[in-house]
């Protein structure tokens, strides 16, 4: 008898829970969508100051090869945000194409 | 003053840097290393100095491997401690690789270098290649799993050597005890490979999968740690020097992030065999490619007789295909591998979904007669 009601329980609960379980994924996919926009967005914008500073930026490392070192560290802190911003926005795009690790 | 010529960069320039980048960051992710052997060339032949490309090449790589080693750092296949011990010790083979290399610049020229650098890479690529490929084709045959990871006999020696004040135990093998006086030598050969021929992790690799005994598909991963300290390092030199175009360097950065996140997601879906026979595979094309090139570099040291001037061309054209052709057929085989796997686990959870609701309904049924 309990078993037979606990079957039945777990049919009147199972649209409820299929609901929950299609919500959730909704709401992480809306997540992702909106983190790619946002790490998209800060992508785009790094790469355009990358363009718009392209010849500051060979200039420091020329000087630098011509003995002042004050600015040698910048391509190197430059790599490291374009690393964490851009890595992120590529972690979330295959995110949101349902490219993902083995659960 | 001593000025360094840095490329004008055009849409072409920068979507072959993209491209490339995208490849070689698919590899990378999926076996650890790779993507050096044809950056560097591809962008010496649109105009970069040797050092240039060198030093851009460098300064994308530890951007990519910290990606990359966050990336499957969350699937739980990184010994982080493994990764920076080896990458210290990888540094100070780096700076030895580098004297060397000035070394046999200085007595013999750029072709000497040349034709140590195809020496290295011959020897190396011979003997690990050869090795990695036959084991992954056996592991295949024998059908094992990762579920079932077995230690190299070389490596459970190594792990039953107790030399004390030098040990110390790691996660990727159990908290089994290994001597760092086995490390030591291992990191520094990784970072002298780096330094000679880019690519560290065909050392690196191998020699955590069967000296240490470290599980393949952690080993890959592992090795991301050991390109990030060891690139971070390097960088940091060339960065000195004034050597690194960053415009490059970023622009394939783009590239090999979209690429690195892929080829860690792949090596959730395969086992230990795809990942030993992708490397394989990639090796010993790499290894074809410098045997091509090789007369190139004797008949410029004058070792055997020149070359006929036509030759000289279709060889060092054949010897890049053959690299573009390695970086193309481990995008392949990743791809492959990652669709497959997909595919696979796909129809699994199906499956199970299917077997728990017919259970379900036959508990019903039994209980209800």
């Amino acid at each position: 008898m309990r078993t037979i009601a606990k079957n039945n329980m777990d049919q009147q609960n199972r649209p409820a829970a299929s609901i929950k379980k299609d919500l959730g994924m909704i709401k992480s996919v809306m997540f992702a969508a909106r983190c790619v926009f946002v790490f998209g967005v800060l992508s785009i914008a790094l790469y355009a100051l990358l363009y718009m500073f392209s010849t500051d930026l060979i200039n420091i490392s020329r000087d630098t090869h011509n003995g002042h070192k004050t600015l040698f560290f910048v391509p190197v802190v430059v790599a490291l945000v374009f690393s964490l911003v851009h890595g992120k926005f590529t972690s979330y795009f295959w995110d949101i194409l349902n490219i993902k690790a083995k659960s | 003053m001593d000025v360094i010529n840095f490329i004008e960069l055009n849409i072409a320039t920068v979507a072959i840097l993209f491209v490339v980048g995208f490849i070689g960051g698919m590899v990378s992710g999926f076996i650890g290393s790779g993507g050096a052997f044809v950056l560097t060339p591809a962008m010496m032949s649109l105009g970069a100095s040797g050092i240039v490309a060198v030093a851009s090449n460098m300064a994308h790589k530890f951007p990519k491997a910290l990606v990359g080693s966050i990336k499957r750092h969350k699937y739980g296949q990184v010994d982080i401690k493994l990764g920076i011990i080896m990458g210290l010790f990888a540094e100070a083979g780096v700076f030895i690789g580098k004297e060397l290399m000035t070394g046999i610049r200085e007595s013999y020229g750029n072709a000497g270098t040349d034709l140590y650098v195809s020496f290295v890479f011959i020897v190396v690529l011979a003997i690990v290649g050869t090795f990695v490929l036959r084991d992954g084709i056996k592991m295949k045959r024998e059908g094992s799993s990762d579920d079932v990871h077995k230690t190299p006999k070389l490596a459970k020696w190594v792990q039953s050597i107790n030399i004390p004040g030098t040990m110390m135990g790691f996660k990727s093998i159990d908290n089994r005890r290994v001597s760092l006086l086995f490390i030591a030598p291992l990191g520094f050969a990784t970072g002298m490979l780096a330094a000679s021929i880019a690519v560290g992790g065909f050392i690196g690799v191998p020699a955590m999968m069967y000296f240490i005994g470290v599980p393949a598909i952690m080993a890959t991963a592992t090795e991301l740690v050991v390109a990030f300290v060891m690139g971070m390092g390097g960088s940091l030199f060339y960065a000195w020097e004034g050597f690194v175009d960053i415009r490059l360097a970023m622009i394939i950065l783009a590239g090999s992030l979209f690429g690195v996140q892929i080829g860690a997601i792949g090596t959730t879906y395969v086992k230990e065999y795809t990942v030993k026979f992708v490397m394989g595979m990639i090796m010993l094309i790499v290894l074809i490619s410098r045997l091509i090139k090789l007369p190139v570099y004797l008949a410029e040291l004058k070792l055997i007789a020149p070359l006929n001037e036509s030759l000289v061309p279709i060889l060092n054209q054949t010897s890049f295909a053959m690299l573009v052709l390695a970086l193309l057929s481990g995008m392949l085989a990743i791809t492959i591998a990652l669709i497959k796997g997909m595919i696979e686990h796909k129809n699994d959870s199906k499956a199970e979904e299917a077997l728990r609701d017919y259970e379900k309904n036959l508990a019903v049924t039994t209980a209800e007669s």
